[in-house]
């Protein structure tokens, strides 16, 4: 069985509440997400500039030996 | 004997124990159903975080005998709480700091494996001038993956009230008195202003969009809540939404009846400062533990008494001028002294289930001293309350009672006077004096400085 069937709750959490709260949380978390992700370009946008994505930083080389 | 017996009446719903009185004391009882819930709280260091941060009341562990044997896992003494009010008390920022306090507690609670279960406004209590969450077995241990079930509580007792306020209305924080499980959020979401519903802003989701899920899921089996799975992140996310969201509200008293009220008054500086020491002295004959200020306007006199140690409430029924005194307390650290919203026409009632879940004003009292300065007239004359009846009142709410009389002469009255009829021939010195000298008799008596007023100590028969 599910776990959050199991749980005793003496508050009814309401079906509607459960997915509006799934959809805020996730909505909100993933818009933090892309902006973060996209703010290079977003900022680049309103800036009128071209995007130049940031260089990946250098990984040490480990050649096999 | 009934195990029911001893216990409060506000704390029936929760399975995790209640509370109970007994030789005056208030005790807590643990059931066994909460004991693992009990000892997380203990061992993952949310008691010692939330109690050092002053955000969660502290208890002792008692040996008394507990109220229901049978159910009992321990009996906890929390620190007693001075005065217990209610959210249709509060003024904007009392509200909007309790709000954010339980957001607060919850991410605290998060971080160390827990969660709030409950979001219940009824929960946090004013003590020392600050909001503290009152109810230790609001803690539940937190599973990966399960959603937050009081964020409808938090939404109905918290953000509805507050936009309503902050958009709308102050006075819509009033439906809160009728509603006791806060607002519903179709009703706020009805209320509030179209622009809220735009985008996905924090009232737009947490509100509309959350009246409308309601709605639409209201009758729809768990099997469709059991799936939801919502990451700890996720869960941090949607606090910090909340937070967000309450955050920018914010209420700015404007043209109310109160707002500078003393700069509009018939006193003088020097008649203020001489009527404030007469107040003190008075206070100082009789030596109160506990005081009520009725009609305290933002709290000037009612520090007379929060000063001199007296645990004070300080009521009025203008939210401005108690968003006033609150906010001066905030900001000076003032402990003893609490001011809320109270009409005295109509002062909180009791209710919920049997009316017992909340206490009416009076049930909360005796104090020692109740306090009414430039009151009286308008109970009488504005409110049409015969003098006797005022009296009445007083002697149920307090032994002592400190009392300014308001004659005819002043302007203030002539104000009220002004656009009625006067039919209030008994309404003189004397007149006060006979309707009062059935229940108090007068100890002290003096005229204001400056001013067509006197003032009485009055102790009750």
């Amino acid at each position: 069985m599910h776990v959050i069937l199991l749980k005793l709750n003496y508050l009814d959490p309401g079906s509607g509440s459960l997915l509006v709260q799934l959809v805020a949380a996730g909505l909100l978390g993933s818009i933090g997400i892309l902006t973060k992700i996209f703010w290079g370009r977003i900022k680049a946008f309103f800036k009128g500039e071209k995007y130049v994505p940031p260089q990946p930083a250098e990984e040490e080389d480990k050649t096999e030996e | 004997m009934n195990p029911g017996s001893e216990r409060i009446g506000a704390s029936f719903r929760d399975p995790s124990g209640f509370i109970f009185k007994r030789d005056g004391v208030l005790y807590r009882q643990v059931n066994q159903s909460y004991s693992n819930a009990y000892e997380k709280l203990i061992s993952s260091g949310v008691y010692a975080a939330l109690t050092k941060a002053g955000a969660l009341i502290p208890h002792t562990e008692s040996t008394v005998k507990p109220a229901d044997p049978l159910l009992a896992y321990k009996v906890l003494q929390p620190e007693p709480v001075p005065f217990i009010s209610y959210p249709y008390e509060w003024s904007f920022s009392q509200l909007k700091d309790a709000a954010l306090l339980t957001l607060a507690v919850t991410r605290t609670a998060l971080e160390k494996g827990m969660i709030l279960k409950d979001a219940s406004a009824y929960n946090i209590q004013f003590i020392n001038g600050k909001p503290v969450l009152i109810d230790t077995l609001s803690f539940d241990i937190y599973q990966e993956g399960a959603p937050w079930d009081a964020y409808r509580q938090f939404c109905q007792h918290f953000l509805a009230p507050l936009a309503l306020a902050s958009m709308v209305d102050i006075r819509l924080t009033q439906l809160l008195r009728v509603y006791i499980d806060g607002i519903p959020l179709d009703l706020a979401s009805r209320l509030l202003p179209g622009k809220t519903k735009m985008g996905l802003s924090g009232l737009a989701l947490h509100i509309h969009m959350h009246a409308r899920a309601q709605q639409q899921y209201a009758d729809k089996a768990v099997s469709q809540a059991a799936a939801v799975k919502i990451s700890k992140a996720a869960l941090l996310n949607l606090l910090n939404s909340l937070e967000k969201t309450i955050q920018p509200l914010k209420w700015e008293p404007k043209g109310t009846e109160w707002g500078n009220y003393y700069s509009a008054t018939n006193y003088s500086d020097d008649a203020l400062k001489s009527k404030g020491m007469l107040v003190g002295k008075f206070v100082e004959r009789v030596s109160p533990k506990t005081a009520w200020d009725l009609g305290a306007n933002n709290g000037l006199f009612s520090r007379e008494l929060s000063k001199r140690g007296v645990v004070t409430i300080a009521s009025d029924i203008d939210p401005a001028a108690v968003e006033q005194n609150y906010l001066a307390i905030k900001s000076t650290g003032e402990r003893c002294l609490l001011p809320l919203v109270m009409d005295l026409t109509n002062p909180s009632p009791a209710m919920g289930w049997a009316h017992s879940e909340r206490n009416s004003l009076l049930e909360r009292g005796p104090v020692d001293l109740v306090m009414a300065l430039a009151l009286i007239h308008h109970l009488a004359i504005s409110n049409n309350v015969p003098l006797e009846t005022v009296a009445e009142f007083l002697a149920s709410a307090a032994k002592y009672a400190i009392v300014e009389f308001v004659p005819k002469s002043d302007s203030q009255v002539k104000r009220l006077l002004a656009t009625r009829k006067d039919i209030f021939d008994r309404y003189t010195e004397a007149g006060f004096e006979t309707a009062f000298s059935g229940l108090f008799e007068i100890l002290e008596k003096e005229p204001i400085p400056g001013s067509q007023r006197t003032l009485y100590l009055l102790r009750k028969r």
